[in-house]
């Protein structure tokens, strides 16, 4: 018996090749891609699902609306001959694979560097603020580049305990001075062109800071870290802390944030980030949502007032991302890179698994990446 | 026309043959490198490209060779070039896409983008020929993605 014609599917869109379809939906904004075009056929909406096409998406936006470096972009150095010279690389889109080896990652070369810095050849993510690549090396240097004018510089060693680091002309680091009965985490600072040395400040007593590597975020004249932190007696509570650090008084103040912008079901944790947004402080808290969802919230902050009040915070959006929550643990370590009101670019960093994924919604996308 | 002026074939698809000026013909990065790897004998084979629409890319690459042409004059050609039926369109996004000619490329696709611009998707498969390739069910579904809402 025959099979009748009609009855047969039939793509008619085979005509369009799927190269084509990529150029030309590369080229369109990401909220007619997710309101509209998907929604054209199979063909389509597996195009804009895929995480290479999101990734390049994303990246020839950046590249448009900014001219500065792209965070998205400084993510991986390398040492390569021994000890000597350092490889800068841009990480492009990788496939999924777990264990997926450095050296089969696609990178866009940048530049290389000849200076001693690292013991053993290894990747490290590197932290950009404001344009500027920043690392730290094994001898408790932190170096710092501006990829446009290829400036360099290094600053002096100091023993490193805690480090976090931020720049705008000034390098932040929160040192811990640790005795057996106390903790004194004293502030150092190093301005470029001016200092030789780390300058000390004055000790924040009686706390110890736990790092993930957070960036810091500046805004208005003020640093801002968010790390989790304990305190005296027994070091046993952990609070997680929004510590301020005005650069031009030179001062530390330590707060925390009200409890409903940071608490997770479950008592989960390393669940909010904060960044910046438009030159507003802002707050991105990630949680599980019902069915395997993800709820992203974002509240900016009046930072006239004070910030661990309710009141001080305004939540901007929330986007809520379906069948995310399979892949990803909200407690491994992530990073919002961008907050715009275009877009949200998220990255997130696992220990052997790499997911790119990337949504978009009423020109709000999600971009995350899983460096090893 | 000076002695140096070089001249390549190209062969389409379906046979046939289009004699054109090296100049011009390297517009196309794809045709530079084999002309610069130095692997043109004599005849350059397009087996992507079918003799209808290399006509069209010819007049477009002429056109923008031409010497002492005006902007404008550029800009109304390129106005008319585009408008034509999608599937010529697509033809010429392809071809431009295999010859590697990133003007033309951007011009073709933006084109597109422009007539995609406020369309619904019924109205998009209408105009593309596209046929809507999802069962009812995943349509669904796809509708029901849109409670990513944004509250």
């Amino acid at each position: 018996m025959q099979v009748s014609k009609t009855t047969k599917k039939q793509h008619v869109n085979i005509s369009i090749p799927k190269e084509v379809v990529v150029e030309i939906l590369q080229r369109v904004p990401c909220k007619d891609l997710f309101e509209t075009l998907k929604k054209v056929c199979m063909q389509w909406c597996s195009i804009i699902y895929s995480g290479s096409f999101a990734y390049s998406h994303v990246e020839c936006r950046i590249l448009k609306s900014s001219s500065s470096f792209s965070q998205l972009e400084a993510v991986v150095i390398v040492s390569i001959d021994g000890t000597r010279s350092v490889t800068v690389s841009a990480l492009e889109w990788h496939n999924s694979f777990p264990n997926y080896p450095y050296e089969n990652w696609e990178t866009k070369y940048m530049y290389t560097l000849d200076i001693d810095v690292l013991d053993f050849p290894q990747v490290i993510t590197v932290n950009s603020v404001n344009g500027f690549v920043c690392f730290w090396s094994c001898n408790a240097r932190l170096h710092v580049f501006n990829p446009l004018t290829e400036e360099y510089f290094t600053t002096p060693p100091y023993t490193y305990e805690n480090r976090f680091l931020s720049y705008e002309y000034n390098v932040v680091v929160l040192h811990a001075d640790e005795g057996l009965e106390s903790v004194e985490i004293k502030p150092l600072v190093f301005t470029v062109g001016t200092d030789r040395s780390w300058r000390s400040l004055k000790a924040i007593p009686d706390r110890k800071f736990y790092t993930r590597h957070e960036k810091g975020v500046h805004v208005k004249g003020v640093l801002y870290w968010y790390m989790d932190s304990c305190t005296l007696p027994r070091w046993s509570k952990i609070i997680t802390s929004l510590i301020c650090f005005n650069v031009y008084k030179e001062e530390v103040v330590t707060t925390m944030v009200p409890a409903e912008l940071d608490s997770l079901e479950g008592g989960g944790r390393y669940v909010s980030r904060i960044a910046e947004k438009g030159g507003n402080l802002c707050l991105v808290n990630i949680s599980y949502g019902p069915i395997c969802s993800l709820l992203i919230k974002v509240y900016i902050a009046d930072t006239s007032t004070d910030l661990s009040s309710f009141n001080s915070w305004k939540n901007e959006f929330n986007v809520t991302v379906p069948n995310m929550a399979y892949n990803i643990n909200i407690k491994n370590l992530w990073f919002v890179s961008i907050v715009t009101d275009d877009m949200l670019v998220i990255q997130i960093m696992g220990e052997c698994t790499e997911i790119c994924w990337s949504f978009e919604h009423f020109n709000i996308c999600l971009l995350l990446i899983c460096l090893i | 026309m000076s002695s140096s002026t070089k001249f390549l074939t190209l062969k389409t698809c379906d046979d046939k043959k289009f004699v054109l000026d090296e100049a011009i013909a390297v517009r196309s990065q794809t045709i530079k490198n084999m002309v610069e790897d130095d692997c043109v004998s004599n005849v350059i084979p397009l087996p992507n490209v079918d003799s209808k629409t290399m006509t069209k890319v010819i007049e477009y690459w002429k056109k923008h060779s031409e010497e002492g042409i005006s902007k404008d004059m550029l800009m109304d050609f390129d106005k008319a070039f585009v408008k034509v039926h999608h599937s010529i369109l697509h033809a010429l996004i392809l071809a431009a896409n295999f010859l590697n000619d990133k003007e033309m490329l951007d011009m073709m696709c933006q084109e597109v983008v422009d007539r995609i611009k406020g369309k619904t998707p019924e109205e998009i498969r209408k105009e593309f020929d596209i046929k809507n390739d999802f069962t009812p069910e995943e349509e669904e579904e796809i509708r029901k993605e849109n409670a990513w809402a944004f509250e």
